[in-house]
């Protein structure tokens, strides 16, 4: 998470200072511009306080991309970033080498730390990145993406050592359970689904999640350069394949939606002034129908906005989840550019598991979705001949009009009103007339 | 009255100025009694020149070869139900249309497959469309072009279209509608548009009629 921040942080700083090193723009300076944008899809951290060896992080999906005034475009897009490098692309152009290639590729083998359980199953990560210095218009463009990531809860009990977890949640819950079902004061339709839940729970797969991509991109035209970052969002399904006796479907037991977070920046060239924006993402949680209905849940679920408190999710079952939807910012960089960012989405999974005491819901799994961050800066020419003006567009043939030809008008009426001139024409005439 | 003529007496300035007003008044009136004569002359003479436009051979040999320019002559159009016979020349702009009815140039050459558009004035400027609202289903329209002759056969208006009245060909659109104008791929067709109500310029009133008679290619 912190890498992810200081890289972009740094992405954007250097691009931005590498465009301002001269200083101010004095007699004679042309044109500087620079733009960066960075994106991650996903930062997971399995968090385990019972065996803090077991302890790691994973950072997947992260793009970066940069272009600035010198002519340079960078773009880079890395399916893992950490712990190891995996499926990176970088495409580098500039002005002796305008066109550089397109580059992607996708690696199978995602790498977990040395040591770290293997109770994460990463599916195949790719990255992409092309850049391009043509026609003085310096333009980026990233891309990167993991296929998808699962839990199973059967070997990361076994592998955490756990194994006396299932007992343990089930005594815990059952009083939890019955407090539950009777604020219901109903047929107790959540007791019984989630009690059979709790000895099925850890014996499937337990956390489905898939990742869109992450897309950065500087683009320069003729009239403004623009920074846009987009973390694509995710979907998380909890116990995705429920087998437990006394389900009515197989819908995942609960569903987060992640909608994708953007941020842009823009830097007019004509105006010579820079405008950020950034566009949080908004989570859906949906349930399993049966729980919905005994739990009181609207069907379509409960939407959790930017800035919102904590929602909590399953609390008091193995699944305990919760879910943080941070909002986004838009700040002056120090250069004098515009930066925007997009905070990102938090989502705390089973905590239960691996907490450091009953019922602190700390542990768990910890995944950060959806951060993306855009910035822009540059300074008008000073001394610098115009631009030529632009050709001369076109008349608009008559065709291309909107309308079909006029054939009408008041042509008929003319002679009316021609005949209620001439009439008023006489008068007058004759008023002189009388006059003299 | 009286008081006016009074003060009139009593100021020459003023008798001067009211004079002046009544011969403006006086060119004014004849101008708009006489404009719509004015451009039924002018569109009379226009015709002339595009009537022996149409039958030179320089205008064949462009035809054939699609270069037309707008303004020249085109087709001979005629449709006896309301004693139409007048030539269109290429070009739906206004100072084309002062011949009196025009092909728009985005739509097939008459004859030819796809929608063919014809505009035409429904005042002024000879009024060769005045009263194509009186077109009825089944009534023939005749392309004379410099390359050949076609018949067409007018249709019902579409379903769900606005009829300008219990005809049932004549149908009337928004001035945007350019749909009315857009290829029907497969169908060879024509399409007559012009002014809705007459004297107005608010909507349009659109004939379609489909290809019923291709005739020999003239001499």
């Amino acid at each position: 998470m912190l890498r992810i921040r200081r890289l972009a942080a740094v992405v954007g700083v250097a691009a931005l200072a590498s465009a301002f090193v001269g200083g101010p723009a004095s007699a004679d300076t042309p044109e500087v511009f620079a733009g960066s944008a960075a994106a991650r899809a996903l930062d997971v951290h399995v968090i385990n306080h019972t065996n803090p060896q077991l302890d790691f992080q994973a950072t997947l999906g992260v793009t970066e991309a940069t272009a600035d005034s010198t002519l340079k475009a960078v773009a880079k897009g890395t399916g893992e970033l950490l712990p190891q490098v995996i499926a990176s692309k970088t495409a580098s152009a500039d002005a002796s080498n305008p066109n550089a290639p397109s580059t992607n590729g996708c690696d199978k083998t995602v790498v977990l730390p040395d040591g770290a359980p293997q109770v994460l199953n990463v599916g195949i990560a790719c990255g992409k990145a092309s850049a391009s210095a043509a026609n003085n218009l310096p333009v980026a463009l990233s891309e990167a993406s993991v296929a998808g990531l699962n839990l199973d809860g059967q070997t990361a009990l076994t592998t955490l050592g756990l194994d006396g977890v299932p007992g343990q949640l089930g005594s815990t819950l059952g009083g939890a359970l019955d407090t539950v079902c009777q604020t219901l004061a109903q047929a107790c339709d959540a007791t019984t689904t989630v009690k059979t839940l709790v000895t099925e729970v850890l014996k499937t797969r337990t956390l489905d999640v898939s990742i869109a991509p992450a897309t950065s991109s500087v683009v320069t035209t003729a009239d403004a350069i623009t920074s846009t970052s987009t973390a694509a969002g995710a979907v998380v399904k909890l116990l995705p394949l429920p087998d437990a006796t006394g389900l009515v479907s197989s819908e995942p037991v609960a569903t987060i939606e992640v909608s994708s977070a953007k941020a842009t920046a823009t830097y007019d060239r004509i105006k010579g002034v820079s405008a950020a924006s950034f566009d949080p993402a908004v989570v859906r949680v949906k349930f399993n129908s049966a729980l919905s209905k005994a739990l009181n849940v609207p069907a379509d679920g409960i939407a959790v906005k930017a800035d919102a408190l904590p929602l909590g999710v399953l609390d008091a079952t193995p699944l305990a989840s919760q879910v943080i939807v941070a909002g986004g910012s838009t700040s002056d960089t120090p250069a004098g550019g515009k930066k925007a960012v997009a905070d990102g989405v938090t989502l705390k999974l089973l905590t239960m598991v691996g907490e450091s005491t009953p019922g602190a819901h700390d542990g768990g799994i910890v995944l950060s979705l959806a951060h993306a961050e855009a910035a822009v800066g540059g300074a008008a020419p000073v001394g610098v001949p115009p631009k030529a003006e632009a050709p001369i567009v076109p008349a608009v043939p008559d065709l291309a009009r909107g309308q079909l030809p006029r054939t009408g008008g008041p042509g008929p009426w003319l002679p009316v009103i021609g005949g209620a001139v001439l009439g008023l024409a006489v008068l007058v005439r004759r008023a002189v007339a009388r006059a003299h | 009255m009286d008081a006016l003529i009074q003060y009139l007496r009593r100021h020459r300035w003023a008798r001067r100025s009211l004079s002046g007003a009544s011969v403006a008044l006086l060119v004014a009136a004849l101008g708009l009694l006489g404009y719509p004569f004015y451009t039924n002359l002018y569109q009379s003479r226009v015709q002339n020149r595009l009537t022996h436009q149409l039958a030179s051979p320089e205008l064949q040999q462009r035809y054939r070869n699609k270069s037309l320019q707008v303004g020249d002559s085109l087709t001979r159009i005629k449709i006896p139900k309301i004693g139409v016979d007048v030539v269109v020349v290429e070009g739906t702009s206004a100072s084309a249309l002062r011949a009196g009815a025009g092909h728009y140039p985005d739509t097939p050459l008459p004859c030819e497959d796809g929608n063919v558009g014809v505009a035409g004035h429904r005042t002024t400027y000879g009024k060769p469309f005045a009263n194509i609202d009186r077109l009825n289903p089944g009534d023939t329209i005749i392309l004379d072009t410099p390359v050949g002759s076609c018949t067409y056969q007018v249709e019902r208006a579409p379903a769900g279209r606005v009829l300008a009245n219990e005809g049932g060909a004549a149908f009337v659109v928004a001035p945007n509608d350019r749909t009315v104008v857009s290829d029907t791929p497969g169908a060879r067709s024509l399409t007559l548009t012009s002014c809705h109500p007459k004297g107005s310029a608010a909507k349009r009133i659109v004939i379609r009629a489909t290809l019923v008679k291709q005739g020999a290619t003239p001499a």
